[in-house]
């Protein structure tokens, strides 16, 4: 299904980019997407240990432009286990290590400015910071996800202030991951746990919970990480169902995205077509749709234009959608 | 308090049934008492290992494709993080004797899916585990049953079905093999998705009428129109299949028997038990839980301590879990999981479908050396929290001033206890003796004392009688 | 004793590329517009292509390399392979390990020579790999493999740091594994297993004492491996048969810079390797054997190049007689074979050479038969 048109909204599909590939025009495990100021995207590779060669330096994080473009890539051998990406306003690129509990963070064109980080469990410390995300003001929040909680730094590293704690309970969290800020300056937390997404104020007031509630187009299974669009319209991936669910701003839950990916990507279809084997191959399959499934989607981000850009750890790819305005439905008895 | 046969007993039952436990945890359980630990082994009710929280640490774990480390990694995370210790055994069991190499299929993710299967029904109805096994694409792939049709028979599946997974070799003729291969024509794999560019799609069992053999097969005395579930019906009615099956269980959980290949000519260690766990099987209809029971309740089994040399897995998993280093995801969890590997027994890649000659096949020079400084590594390490709990009670046990006697003798209870032969022990004495007494009296004390109990932890580990378990 | 024109038994080290080298961009057609037209992203233009005659030339990171097949020190043997390439890097790997393409073997075939050579196991040093594991062509029962992963800290106890006190440890460690008759045929053979460990981790630990060099190794992890090689060979402890490996070979992406790379260190570390033993008059018996597990797809996919066929296989050595060997496969679309190369060599042939006209054992039962054997071992006084 590439159009789902409910409640007056459409999102097509658009397209995929990237494949599975150690290096150059493809993706390790991408696990998060952020979108640079001149609207090319940032694309985490969180890789893998213990492999030899080209492998072992195959965490990285990629810059591509949405025409399949790979522009290049950079932070090799600089992460243990990078998680998150955020943007600041004056283009500069923040990703976190939960392993290594600092955030790092490199100019437009890839070179490393810096890091700061204590490990710790205290005010302003992190435990395994996941998610990150900035506010219109540029402070940046971080889910430090062991320790239950979400801080708030200037982008400098200074703390502002912190609210969570382990549970279940209103407000609470347990091993949180993925985070965004809406244009109120809303702050959503992917509260992986616990199978909901929470939504709080800037300072930390529970504002709504999504998915909290069976039926409420609950039953989200270990949510990773949550974008908002420019109407605010809330999309969750719901990594443990392996589907986006988007909700109105109210909370309810409108359609569910599944993956639709079934054409190869630019750099896909590079593989195949040099590969006669593949091709043939391809030919003997009966159905198609399992290629176009999410296969463990984890990261969102959202760009100007509505945009809605996912990655899949498992496939290794991007997949697009658009939030179109002014849809026209073509007649039912077509 | 229980007492310290129990204590023995307990932690013998632990490395057998598991991979080994704590001494809190031993104490516990003897406390709770032997056969209802058997029973609780039995039918866990402790969750399975949390997948989700590995495959956010570790994604590559979820899927992992050709290269075997990630699976292996996968597998190694579920047993050392397993509440359910017997489960991930007795799949561990079922590898060795379903033996499938990732060095062939070549799909690790699909070797992943069959141990779910040993995990899921392993301890039911060896039948139905046959009949799954039958239909598993990564043992279908393995031993070419793709390859096995209706006009072309491949008799690779249906040989190892008798000689190396039901029956053993001499309990079946050549004319037996040949119609059990043709019972299977068609019992196939469905076209997957290719790996390239995207990674590992599904395989699915597919069963293709149009490529079955539907004439009459004469297979172990009976005629007729057998299809592949035939087969398998009329040989686990064999008497040699119950024992072989039961002596399989003797050699993994009990003690060290010939290899597999010697069994129609040398007889069980002991036959009594081996017929004792096969009268539970057949009279049980082919369970295997009923087996285990009788099995871990026997006299045969308790007294069977250190009758076995420690597979390469046991020694990884049970020193890490001693230890309690790699506890929960970890960045060395990836590259853990090809130790078994180093020392002989890469796991979801065994060297054939033969599977691993056990017992004391597992040692050589290169080998030893492996598996000493493994655990040597670690139970040296006194930084590690299952180190450190081991000291704390070390220096607990005496005062605040002990013998080197003292020294070795709660160093070698809490590795086990185990047992050292006459030379050995007094060779682990004089050394404990040549560094002079042992007090704990202040903290520099401590951290010396610490340091020596390291040591002594570390000699054991390296001594002969330390690769039994 | 063999000897091959010296007094010095013959060494064979093994370089295994691991990951599949792409032999179409390492020997490399450059007149053919068949390389052109295949490889639009990952063609070396021909001026860079380190020509070696009117048509064949060396990826542009092989410089070294070139050198010695200059000084007629290497021989190249093309086409390697064998028939119906599973085009699976684990089933493939072990096929060149074990030489049962059709059946999943258990036997390497460097073990079977180790078995031929010390059939008694008199030497635990016979066989070493470089490296963490053992290869499966250095596994068959009974045969015993040294595995070292860095020899500057190879032993048994290492994790005891204090010298002293590990010195004390392994004697009691001799003293515990020492006789012990009476104690049952399991123990006793664990006791001589533990003995020979400890003699193999002391023979390999006298190594670095005697070994000086002027060579400075380059800092790559393959020229730390062979400069380990070096450091026993130039010992004399009668290590017969080194191994060890460099990856990953594996390029589907990034091919352009990553092969360039691995090429560049795999020869310099072979030339400071070589440089090493001609300076301490160690290299006289040396054949040194380098082969990857199969080459790659012809056409590239946009940054490199996936699992494909027919490979090449170098050979070096002062006992090599350099040159060509075997034929370049034919590149014409419709003499490919999904998409590869196809193998005119068979790789069992490649090792019967070794094995026979180098190491002077008897190949066929080690390779499992006859095979179009490459004479690219010097004869004797040759």
């Amino acid at each position: 299904m590439e159009t789902t048109t409910v409640a007056g909204r459409t999102w097509n599909f658009v397209k995929a980019i990237g494949r599975n590939a150690a290096a150059g025009n493809g993706f390790t495990q991408p696990t998060a997407v952020a979108i640079a100021r001149d609207g090319s995207m940032y694309v985490l590779s969180r890789g893998q240990e213990g492999a030899g060669g080209v492998v072992a330096q195959n965490k990285r994080i990629g810059k591509i432009t949405m025409d399949d473009e790979l522009i290049g890539d950079f932070g090799r051998q600089e992460f243990t286990w990078p998680v998150g990406l955020a943007v600041s306003k004056d283009d500069k690129l923040y990703c976190s290590d939960e392993y290594g509990n600092f955030i790092a963070w490199y100019s437009a064109d890839g070179e490393r400015l810096g890091q700061w980080g204590e490990a710790g469990s205290k005010e302003g410390e992190l435990s395994g910071p996941s998610g990150i995300a900035f506010d219109a003001d540029d402070n940046l929040y971080v889910v430090d996800s062991l320790n239950d909680r979400v801080q708030k730094f200037t982008k400098d590293g200074n703390f502002i202030t912190s609210w969570g704690g382990s549970g279940s309970g209103e407000g609470q969290l347990d091993r949180p991951w993925g985070v965004t800020v809406d244009k109120d300056g809303d702050v959503y937390v992917a509260d992986w746990g616990n199978d909901r997404v929470q939504k709080f104020s800037g300072d930390g007031k529970p504002l709504l919970t999504f998915g909290g509630e069976p039926g409420q187009g609950g039953d989200l299974k270990r949510p990773s990480d949550v974008a908002v669009d420019s109407e605010g319209d809330v999309y969750v991936v719901d990594w443990g169902n392996k589907k986006v669910q988007i909700y109105d701003s109210e909370g309810n839950a409108l359609a569910a995205l599944y993956g639709d990916a079934t054409e190869f990507s630019k750099w896909a279809k590079e593989v195949v077509e040099s590969n006669p084997d593949v091709v043939k191959a391809y030919r003997r399959v009966k159905d198609r749709t399992p290629l176009g499934l999410f296969e463990r989607p984890v990261g969102i981000a959202i760009d100007d234009e509505d945009r809605i850009i996912i990655t899949e750890s498992t496939r290794g790819r991007l997949q697009v959608y658009a939030k179109e305005k002014n849809y026209l439905e073509p007649q039912f008895n077509l | 308090m229980p007492n310290k046969e129990d204590i023995a007993l307990m932690s013998h039952l632990m490395r057998r049934a598991g991979f080994g436990a704590t001494r809190d945890e031993v104490e516990r359980l003897a406390e709770q008492g032997y056969e209802e630990t058997v029973e609780q082994l039995i039918n866990p009710t402790a969750p399975p290992v949390d997948e989700f929280l590995l495959w956010r640490y570790h994604p590559i774990t979820e899927v992992p494709g050709g290269a075997a480390d990630p699976g292996q990694a996968n597998w190694l995370y579920q047993m050392v993080n397993t509440e359910r210790p017997l489960e991930e055994k007795l799949a561990l069991f079922w590898h060795h004797v379903f033996a499938t190499g990732n060095a062939k299929v070549d799909n690790c993710n699909h070797l992943l899916e069959q141990i779910q299967i040993f995990r899921d029904i392993g301890m039911g109805n060896y039948r139905n585990l046959l009949v799954e096994i039958a239909k598993n694409p990564a043992m279908i792939f393995w031993l070419d049953n793709n390859e096995n049709h209706r006009n072309a028979p491949n008799e690779n599946w249906g040989r190892e079905l008798l000689e190396l997974f039901s029956l053993g070799v001499g309990n079946y003729t050549e004319k037996d093999v040949f119609e059990c291969s043709r019972a299977f024509t068609g019992w196939t794999i469905g076209a997957k998705m290719p790996r390239f560019p995207y990674g590992r799609f599904p395989w699915t069992f597919e069963y293709r009428p149009e490529d079955h053999d539907f004439t009459e097969k004469t297979f172990l005395g009976h005629t007729g129109n057998f299809n592949g579930e035939d087969i398998i019906d009329i040989v686990v009615q064999q008497p040699a299949c119950s024992k072989f099956i039961a002596r399989h269980l003797y050699n993994f959980f009990v003690a060290d028997e010939p290899q597999v290949p010697a069994w129609n000519i040398e007889e069980p260690r002991d036959p009594e038990a081996v017929e004792t766990l096969r009268e539970t099987f057949v009279s049980s209809g082919l369970e295997i839980k009923p087996v285990l029971r009788t099995m871990f309740n026997s006299d045969f089994f308790k007294e069977s301590t250190y009758q076995k040399v420690k597979s390469p897995v046991e020694v990884v998993v049970g020193t890490l879990g001693l230890t309690g280093d790699l506890a929960g995801p970890d960045p060395r969890l990836e590259g853990m999981g090809k130790e078994p590997g180093y020392m002989g027994q890469a796991i979801l890649d065994p060297p054939s479908v033969e599977g691993w000659h056990t017992g004391k096949e597992w040692i050589n020079s290169g080998s030893l050396v492996k598996r000493v400084n493994f655990v040597a590594d670690r139970v040296s390490n006194t930084e590690l929290p299952g180190v450190k709990s081991i000291i704390k009670r070390v220096a607990e046990s005496n005062g605040s001033a002990m013998t080197a006697e003292a020294l070795v003798d709660q160093c070698l209870d809490l590795m086990g206890p185990i047992e050292m032969g006459e030379h050995t022990r007094r060779e682990l004495l004089s050394h404990a003796e040549s560094e002079g007494s042992i007090s704990w009296a202040t903290e520099e004390d401590y951290a010396r004392s610490s340091r020596r109990v390291g040591d002594m932890l570390a000699l054991i580990a390296a001594t002969r009688e330390y690769q039994f378990g | 004793m063999t000897t091959n024109g010296n007094s010095k038994p013959p060494v064979l080290v093994v370089l295994q590329l691991t990951g599949g080298n792409d032999y179409f961009n390492t020997v490399i057609p450059y007149t053919d517009g068949n390389y052109y037209d295949s490889r639009p992203s990952l063609q070396i233009p021909q001026d860079r292509v380190l020509k070696l005659n009117d048509e064949l030339g060396l990826h542009p990171a092989m410089a070294p390399l070139k050198d010695k097949f200059e000084q007629g020190g290497m021989a190249i043997i093309h086409g390697v392979g064998y028939a119906n390439s599973p085009r699976s890097h684990f089933r493939s790997m072990d096929i060149w390990h074990t030489c049962e393409p059709d059946t999943v073997g258990t036997e390497g075939w460097l073990a079977r020579a180790i078995r031929d050579i010390d059939p008694e196991s008199e030497n635990p040093i016979t066989a070493v790999n470089i490296g963490q594991g053992l290869p499966r062509a250095l596994v068959a029962r009974g045969v015993s493999v040294a595995s070292v992963a860095d020899l500057s800290t190879y032993g048994l106890l290492t994790s005891i740091e204090e010298e002293a006190q590990r010195t004390r440890m392994l004697e009691r460690f001799a003293n515990m594994y020492g006789p012990a008759l009476g104690t049952g045929p399991v123990m006793e053979y664990l006791g001589q297993t533990g003995l020979d460990a400890l003699k193999g981790a002391d023979i390999l630990k006298t190594a670095p004492d005697t070994y000086s060099s002027s060579v400075e190794y380059g800092a790559s992890p393959i020229a730390r491996s062979l400069r380990d090689v070096a450091t026993i060979h130039t010992a004399d402890l009668g290590t017969r048969i080194f191994y060890t490996q460099h990856g990953s070979f594996d390029t589907h992406a990034a091919q352009a810079t990553t092969h360039a790379q691995l090429w560049t260190d795999v020869s310099e570390a072979i030339t400071d390797f070589w440089d090493d033993l001609r300076e301490q008059d160690a290299d006289e018996n040396v054949v040194m054997f380098l082969f990857s597990e199969f080459g790659r797809r012809v056409r590239d996919n946009g940054s490199g190049t996936d699992h494909g066929a027919a490979g090449v296989c170098f050979a070096i050595g002062p006992k090599v007689k350099g040159g060509w060997y075997s034929e370049y496969p034919e590149t014409r679309a419709e003499a490919l074979e999904q998409g590869d190369l196809v193998p005119n060599q068979d790789f069992r042939g490649v090792y019967s050479t070794i094995l026979n006209d180098w190491m002077k054992l008897d190949a066929k039962p080690i390779v499992n038969g006859q095979f179009e054997a490459p004479q690219f071992i010097k004869t004797n006084g040759a």
